[in-house]
C-alpha cells in the first residue's frame, strides 16, 4: 500500500505526490534532532528565565569561548526544578544558582546557605557548586516608594499590622519554604496573596492593581520604577550568593576559567548591570562583553543575530516542533482510533485518557517530561504529541462509529479484507472529520509550542519568555504575533487541504 | 442432476432468547433464481446472510458453492458470491466506475479487462457510460440500484444474493429495474438467492419459492406448485393478498 488513506483514485495520486513531498521533510526533521544530540560534546550552559540568569549565563558562555570552548546556550528555563532536572540528566553542564535556593529548593534540608557546606550533600548528587559570585541576591518584598510612605511601612514586620494589603507573589515564593509559607510564619502574617508570572508583578504594582510583591534584591528594575524593599527585620531570609552550579563532571579546564569570575561581581554592580539591561535596553551578549573586557578577559567577539534571522529561526524551530508533535500524533490517532472505535468500552477508555491528558495544564505536562526526555526539543515535542492527540482521537472515533452500518455489511459481504475495509471504506469516509480533528490539533499545538521555551526548546515562545524576564512588551509581541499568524495560516492551509482532498459533496458537514 | 450451489441442512439460529431461524433446511439448484418471500422478522435476511458467512449458525451446516463453511477461506468465497442490498449502499466517496471497479482493482484486475467488464455491464443495465464520473449522490434512486447490480456482478461470481435490492424505488421505477435484472440473469451464468417481502416480486423474478414464517420454512418448490397449492392457509393468505 501507498499513500495515505484518502478519497478516490484522483486523490489518491495527488496524496502519493503528498506524500513524496513532506515525509521526507519530516522524516529529515527528526534525523538532524538525533544528529544534532549526539554531535561532538560541548558545553551547555543554561539560564532561568529572569535577566539576572540570562546575563550572568551569557557572562559565562563568552568567558569560556573566550578560552576556547564550544558552549551551547540553553537559556529561559523555566524555573529552579526545571533547570535542576537538566543539570542532572546532563542536558545542561552549569548555570548560575543562588545558595539560598540550593538549601531550600535542590536539598530541602537543613544546610547552611554556604559554598562550604553545600559541597558535601551536592557531590552526592554528582554536583559541584564552582566559587561564588560574590554578590548576595536575596528576596525582597517591594512597594512602589509613593503607597509604601502612604502607609508608612519599612520593615516587613510592620505588614502584620496591614492584613488587607494586596499582594501578588511569583509562583515559585509562593511555594517555596524560603517564600511566602517561611515568611507568614516568621513575621505572623495574614494577607492572601494571589500568584503572579514575576514579569508582570512590576506592571501590576506601578498600575496599582496590587500593593506588594516579590523581588530579588539585585533587580535592575527597583531603581527604573523607583521601588523600596522592606527590611528583613527578623532575619528571615537566607543567604542567596550567586555561584555556577556545575555537573562534576565538568572539565578541569572549565572550572578553572569559571573560578576567575569569583568575587567579581558584589551587590551594587549586579544591580547595574542588570540596569544596563533592562533599563538601558542592551543585549545580554553586549553587556556581559562589556563587563568581561572590563575585567580584563579577552572577550570573544558577539555574534548578536539580527531580530530578522531570529525570527525566522524561531519560527522555523516553532513550526519544526508542531508539525513533527503532529505528524507523530496522526501516525499514533488515527491507527489507536481504528483500532479502538469497535468497542465502546475501549473507546471510552481511550478517550478518557487523553482528556485526561489534554487536562494537565501545558507548562506542567512539559516538566513532567523533563525526567523522560531532559530538556530541550524531545520534551516538547513528546508534550506537544499529547496535546494533539485527543482531538485526533476523538475524532477518528466519532467518525468511524458514524459510518453507515449497511455499508459496512456491504463492504465485509462483498469480501474486502479488514485492512481494505479501512483504506477504502472506514477512513475515507472518515476523512472530513479526521481533519477537522487535525486542524483542531495543529491550532492548539501552535499555542502550547510557545511554552516549549520554557524546557529549552526554542520556537516563538523564545522571545516571549526572554521578554517576560526584561519586561518588554516589543519582545513579548515579537512571539505573540508571528504564533498568531502562523494559527491563522494554519487555518488557511487546512482550508485548501480539505478543498484537495475530499470531494465537495462530503466536505460540506465538516468545514464550514 | 443439476448440482446444488447453496445448501442449508438443519440450520438454526439464535440471538439471546429469540430463535430467528429454527432447523432450516434450504437446497438451490446452481444457475436459478430462487426467492425466498417473508413477511418482516420471518429471519429471511439473516438466512442470506448466514451465505456469505456475515452471520453465523448455531448448528447446522451451510454448504456454499461446494464448500463448507465451517472450514471455508471466507474471504475467497466472498469474493465470489455477488451481494446487493436495500437501497444500494454504494460508498458515497467513490464516484459510479470507482464504486463499480473497486473489488476487481484490488483483486488485481488488468485495467483492460476491468474496462470491458464494466462497459458490458453499464451497457446491460442501460446506464449511460456518462455516468461513470458521477458520484452515488448524483445517481437517479433507479441509477444507483443498476449501478449497485452492476457492482456486485463485477467479479463475474458465481453466486448473487440480494437483500430487498428493489424496495426503496417507486414501483415504476422498479418494474424497469426487473427488467433489466431479468437480461443481467439471462445473459450470465449465476445463481440468484433474492429475499423479498414482495410475493409479485418473487414470482416475476424468480423460478422457485422458499416461504418463510417464524424462522421456519413453511414451504419451498417451483413458483406454479406453490402456488398451485400452498402448505398452510397463512401461505394461501399471504400469495392471494399480494396477488390478488
Amino acid at each position: 500500500m501507498t499513500g495515505p488513506v484518502l478519497m478516490s483514485d484522483r486523490a489518491s495520486a495527488r496524496g502519493r505526490r503528498w506524500t513524496r513531498q513532506v515525509l521526507p521533510w519530516c522524516v529529515a526533521s527528526l534525523l538532524m534532532l538525533a544528529l544534532s544530540a549526539s554531535a561532538e560534546r560541548t558545553l551547555v550552559v543554561g539560564s532561568k528565565n529572569f535577566t539576572e540568569s540570562y546575563l550572568l549565563g551569557e557572562i559565562m558562555a563568552q568567558r569560556l569561548e573566550g578560552k576556547g570552548w564550544r558552549v551551547t546556550r540553553r537559556f529561559g528555563l523555566g524555573g529552579t526544578l526545571i533547570c535542576y532536572e537538566a543539570l542532572v540528566s546532563g542536558e545542561i553542564d552549569l548555570y548560575v544558582e543562588y545558595t539560598g535556593t540550593i538549601t531550600e529548593v535542590i536539598l530541602a534540608g537543613d544546610v547552611a546557605p554556604e559554598r562550604d557546606a553545600l559541597k558535601a550533600p551536592l557531590a552526592e548528587i554528582g554536583l559541584l557548586p564552582l566559587p561564588e559570585l560574590g554578590f548576595d541576591n536575596t528576596y525582597a518584598v517591594v512597594l512602589t516608594a509613593d503607597r509604601a510612605a502612604e502607609l508608612g511601612v519599612t520593615r516587613l514586620s510592620q505588614l502584620a499590622d496591614l492584613p488587607t494589603l494586596r499582594v501578588a507573589f511569583s509562583h515559585e515564593f509562593l511555594r517555596r519554604q524560603d517564600g511566602w509559607p517561611g515568611l507568614r510564619e516568621r513575621y505572623g502574617l495574614r494577607q492572601r496573596p494571589v500568584g503572579i508570572e514575576h514579569g508582570l508583578s512590576y506592571q501590576a504594582l506601578l498600575r496599582g492593581s496590587i500593593d506588594a510583591t516579590d523581588a530579588y534584591s539585585t533587580d535592575g528594575d527597583l531603581e527604573r520604577y523607583g521601588l523600596v524593599t522592606l527590611q528583613d527585620d527578623r532575619a528571615f531570609f537566607p543567604r542567596y550568593a550567586a555561584l555556577p552550579l556545575a555537573r562534576d563532571d565538568l572539565p578541569e579546564g572549565a572550572r578553572a576559567v569559571l573560578a576567575d569570575l569569583a568575587g567579581r561581581i558584589d551587590d551594587e554592580r549586579m544591580r547595574r548591570l542588570n540596569a544596563e539591561v533592562v533599563v538601558g535596553q542592551r543585549s545580554f551578549a553586549a553587556v556581559a562583553a562589556d563587563f568581561l573586557a572590563a575585567e580584563g578577559f579577552d572577550a570573544s567577539p558577539v555574534a548578536s543575530a539580527t531580530w530578522r534571522d531570529e525570527l525566522l529561526a524561531n519560527t522555523v524551530r516553532h513550526l519544526q516542533l508542531t508539525l513533527i508533535a503532529l505528524g507523530l500524533a496522526v501516525l499514533l490517532g488515527l491507527p489507536l482510533g481504528v483500532l479502538v472505535h469497535r468497542s465502546r468500552r475501549a473507546s471510552r477508555v481511550v478517550l478518557y485518557a487523553a482528556g485526561l491528558l489534554q487536562t494537565i495544564p501545558s507548562i506542567a505536562l512539559l516538566a513532567l517530561m523533563i525526567p523522560v526526555f531532559g530538556i530541550g526539543v524531545l520534551p516538547a515535542i513528546a508534550a506537544l504529541l499529547l496535546y494533539s492527540l485527543l482531538p485526533i482521537l476523538r475524532a477518528t472515533v466519532t467518525a468511524l462509529v458514524s459510518v453507515d452500518p449497511l455499508l459496512r455489511r456491504v463492504a465485509v459481504g462483498m469480501g474486502l479484507t479488514d485492512f481494505q475495509q479501512v483504506r477504502h471504506l472506514l477512513l475515507p469516509l472518515a476523512l472530513p472529520n479526521v481533519l477537522a480533528g487535525v486542524r483542531t490539533a495543529a491550532v492548539i499545538s501552535i499555542g502550547t509550542a510557545t511554552l516549549a521555551a520554557f524546557v529549552g526548546a526554542g520556537g516563538l515562545g523564545q522571545p516571549i519568555v526572554t521578554g517576560l524576564a526584561l519586561n518588554d512588551p516589543g519582545l513579548i509581541l515579537q512571539g505573540a504575533i508571528p504564533a498568531a499568524l502562523l494559527a491563522v495560516a494554519t487555518e488557511l492551509c487546512f482550508e485548501a487541504l480539505e478543498r484537495w482532498l475530499i470531494p465537495a459533496h462530503m466536505r460540506s458537514a465538516s468545514s464550514v | 442432476m443439476t448440482t446444488a450451489s447453496v445448501r442449508l441442512t438443519e440450520v438454526s439460529k439464535r440471538y439471546g432468547t429469540t430463535t430467528v431461524l429454527d432447523a432450516v433446511s434450504v437446497e438451490v439448484q446452481a444457475e436459478r433464481t430462487v426467492a425466498i418471500v417473508g413477511e418482516s422478522g420471518s429471519g429471511k435476511s439473516t438466512l442470506l446472510q448466514l451465505i456469505n458467512g456475515l452471520v453465523q449458525a448455531d448448528s447446522g451446516s451451510v454448504e456454499v458453492l461446494g464448500e463448507d463453511l465451517s472450514s471455508a477461506d471466507m474471504l475467497g468465497l466472498r469474493r465470489r458470491i455477488g451481494y446487493a442490498v436495500q437501497g444500494s449502499a454504494l460508498f458515497p466517496h467513490l464516484d459510479l466506475r470507482a464504486n463499480v471497479c473497486l473489488l476487481a482493482r484490488l483483486v488485481g484486475w488488468s485495467a483492460e479487462r476491468m474496462a470491458e467488464r464494466f462497459d458490458h455491464l453499464l451497457a446491460l443495465m442501460e446506464l449511460d457510460p456518462g455516468l461513470a464520473g458521477r458520484y452515488p449522490h448524483e445517481l437517479s434512486g433507479g441509477q444507483q440500484q443498476r449501478a449497485s447490480l452492476c457492482r456486485a456482478m463485477m467479479l463475474e461470481p458465481p453466486l448473487l444474493l440480494l437483500d430487498e435490492p428493489f424496495s426503496a424505488v417507486d414501483p415504476i421505477t422498479r418494474v424497469g429495474i426487473h427488467e433489466h435484472f431479468q437480461r443481467l440473469a439471462a445473459s450470465e451464468p449465476v445463481t440468484v438467492i433474492l429475499v423479498t417481502h414482495d410475493v409479485r416480486e418473487a414470482v416475476a423474478l424468480a423460478s422457485a419459492l422458499v416461504i418463510l414464517r417464524a424462522g421456519k420454512v413453511v414451504q419451498q418448490g417451483a413458483c406454479a406448485d406453490v402456488l398451485a397449492a400452498p402448505a398452510d392457509a397463512w401461505t394461501e393468505r399471504l400469495l392471494e393478498t399480494q396477488l390478488r
